[in-house]
């Protein structure tokens, strides 16, 4: 039996963690390759004009993976911790799909985490036993690494990178959804880019796991989205230990919780006196604006770090 | 007496005016949502924010203009983003210099005692019978409002005189608001209802029946929707709006404490289709086209405002819906660029679709009498 998984969405936290539960359930598993162009056209061939790319990019990953797999495995996941969801669309995720691709529905299964039960490996149980894997065969614990995914990514991009023995480059903190970080196709490849401007990049899952909490723990409202508590957490890490000198902020074209996080974390910015840069994706955007933004706003740094 | 404002969202205010009054404050009625409105909130809110949070900033704004110093919010615990619009409007309104303070009214998580001591704090007048009253009086209005307007629906679309209902909507909006004490308040409500019966009405009519769905602001805010029950109602439709404030209050916010199950024949009915409740008004949406699609009625509009999640899960599963049930439907899209002739033209399209669908099928024969209220 091949169990697929679409590299999208929260693959880049939990993608080694299902990984290694279905391979140690007997599966054989087929992750879809990383995302290409075609996957955003097959995507947004399947989906309706208004929503956001990366479910769009999500979409174009079930279908690529159905191609090569007996099931796919759609992550539906409402609530991965207490006191807060996802985004409304993850909560409909399978719903999305199963009318987005009417003819997969029979290969498609879910994993659902929340309401009530938060536990992860539980439902990953729980979605084997239905699929007809033999109790037996099904581990007994997990080992979950919810970073392995993003840190590997960040080691193909070459980072972190080797310290500079003097001066030191500059330190730019990413912050964003991961799959807004990790996904190098959907932000035309921000990592290279910024390699090849000399600066040292930081982003939320590179943050210590101890210093979880404490920045989201400052709001005055505790805030009911584990994507926007972890950009606040890390906010803070940025801000307070590794004394970043600018931020860039990726977030989706029109992503709902993003309009009202990334409000609230530039505001912040702001008021610490250090620059940010928001770019926001679509399926058209461009390259070359971006590089010209990045550039001079690196640029802005370099300059502002001369004269202060 | 402390100044104190909230957001528009209907006619709501008319019961939050008594509402506030009775608790001892002197309340800021918005002005009523206009163009410039719109684009106050739209110049200091985020971009991708919802449409909603960026007219109540206009409000905000407006009734800061005329004195307010305190704006009252409601909160919530998510998974939609309205439950964080206070904490970002907050934010907003104070790095835009405006100096006032926010109250936000949710259930405390911890500390219960918490909001009685906000309470006590912000309303005068809070002693238990000041309370009961104070919310029985407001109570009777909005439940006044709301049958007011659920049979204007009915009788605007088969009225003789074009407009007529509509001016007498705006009387009766006027007189209740003054009303004051509970008698006059029932006088006013019960007067207006004879007179709206009264109406005289083409018999013969057998108007399109249109089922209005899709985000609770954008359906009860007709500022924001360019009036589009007014609107159907003189092109000879009958509206039915799905929501109404007193049925919110009374499943969102009771309901969900002592029965923590109320979704379930929502989601019921949706559940060919929609088997979650993505936040907002997404599920309702689904399932009440889907009854619309079962009890033949002619079409269904969906209003959201750009960037509304739940709606937007909602727009990939109505085309099965439409389908599967021939219920023909339109979703219009709303935010500050949105223009009425667009608006219009799309609207005018899709009546005449609806005639021609119904020609061709003789459905939508049901529902002729104005009855049932
Ligand atoms: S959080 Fe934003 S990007 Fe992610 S699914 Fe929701 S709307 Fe899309
Ligand atoms: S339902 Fe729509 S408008 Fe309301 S908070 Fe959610 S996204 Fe915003």
């Amino acid at each position: 039996m091949k169990v697929g998984i679409p590299r999208a969405l929260l693959y880049y936290w939990y993608g080694f963690t299902w990984r290694t539960f279905w391979e140690e359930a007997g599966t054989e598993v087929v992750v879809s390759a990383p995302t290409e162009r075609s996957t955003v056209t097959v995507g947004s061939k399947a989906s309706v004009d208004e929503l956001c790319l990366p479910i769009k990019i999500f979409l174009g990953h079930v279908r690529q993976v159905a191609h090569q797999a007996d099931w796919v495995m759609i992550p539906h996941l409402i609530k991965v911790e207490a006191g807060a969801y996802l985004c409304p669309k993850f909560i409909g995720l399978p719903d999305i799909v199963a009318h987005a691709c009417p003819d997969l529905r029979d290969k498609c299964f879910t994993v659902t985490v929340g309401r009530n039960h938060l536990d992860m490996f539980q439902s990953l149980k729980r979605s084997a036993l239905r699929l007809g894997i033999p109790e037996r065969q099904i581990p007994r614990e997990l080992k979950a690494n919810n970073r392995l995914p993003a840190l590997y990514e960040l080691a193909k991009a070459g980072y972190p990178r080797q310290p500079e023995a003097e001066g030191g480059r500059l330190r730019i903190g990413i912050l964003g959804h991961p799959y807004c970080i990790y996904d190098r196709c959907f932000n035309l490849d921000i990592f290279d880019k910024l390699n090849g401007l000399d600066v040292d990049i930081f982003t939320p899952e590179m943050m210590p796991e101890h210093m979880a909490g404490l920045g989201s723990g400052q709001l005055n409202k505790e805030l009911f989205w584990t994507l926007g508590r972890s950009q606040f957490d890390a906010l803070e890490w940025m801000l307070g230990k590794l004394k970043v000198d600018g931020f860039i902020h990726l977030s989706p074209f029109a992503c709902g919780p993003e309009a009202m996080i990334g409000d609230m974390l530039e505001r912040r910015i702001r008021r610490a006196g250090l620059p940010i840069l928001k770019l926001f994706f679509e399926e058209h955007s461009g390259e070359a604006g971006m590089i010209t933004r990045l550039e001079a706003f690196i640029d802005l740094i370099r300059y502002r770090s001369r004269v202060c | 007496m402390l100044k104190a404002t909230f957001p528009h969202i209907g006619n709501s205010y008319i019961p939050f005016r008594t509402l506030l009054t009775e608790l001892g404050l002197d309340p800021v009625i918005p002005p009523p949502i206009t163009q410039r409105t719109i684009s106050l909130g739209t110049q200091i809110a985020p971009e991708f924010a919802c449409f909603p949070l960026k007219v109540n900033l206009g409000n905000y704004i407006e009734a800061i203009e005329k004195g307010a110093e305190m704006i009252l919010m409601a909160g919530g615990v998510g998974p939609c983003r309205f439950g964080y619009y206070g904490e970002v409007q907050r934010e907003i309104l104070r790095d835009a210099g405006y100096s006032v303070e926010f109250f936000v009214l949710e259930a405390p998580k911890t500390h219960p005692r918490e909001l009685w001591e906000k309470i006590k704090r912000v309303f005068p007048r809070h002693r238990a019978p000041d309370l009961l009253r104070a919310v029985r009086k407001a109570w009777v209005k909005a439940d006044a409002l709301d049958r007011f307007d659920r049979m204007a629906n009915h009788v605007r679309a088969r009225e003789e005189k074009k407009g007529e209902v509509s001016r007498l909507q705006n009387r009766f909006y006027q007189q209740l608001d003054q009303a004051d004490s509970m008698g006059e308040i029932r006088r006013v409500a019960d007067g207006f209802l004879e007179e709206l019966k009264a109406v005289p009405v083409r018999k013969e009519s057998q108007p399109l029946r249109i089922r209005l769905v899709g985000e609770i602001y954008m359906v009860l805010e007709p500022s924001v929707n360019f009036h589009i029950e007014r609107v159907l109602g003189e092109m000879g439709v009958d509206v039915e709006r799905t929501i109404y404030f007193t049925d919110w209050v009374k499943e969102t916010l009771l309901k969900s404490i002592y029965d923590p199950n109320w979704r379930e024949p929502l989601l019921a009915v949706a559940r060919p289709y929609l088997k979650n409740f993505v936040g907002g008004h997404g599920l309702e949406t689904v399932a009440h086209t889907v009854e619309a699609g079962v009890n033949r009625y002619d079409g269904v509009i969906q209003l959201a405002p750009f960037t509304c999640m739940p709606e937007i899960v909602a727009m990939q599963v109505l085309p099965a819906v439409s389908r599967d049930l021939d219920i023909p439907y339109l979703t219009l899209i709303i935010d500050e660029h949105a223009a009425e002739a667009g608006i219009m033209t799309r609207l005018e399209a899709f009546i005449d679709l609806l005639y021609y669908h119904r020609n061709s099928q003789g459905g939508g024969k049901a529902g002729e009498a104005v009855s049932g209220y």
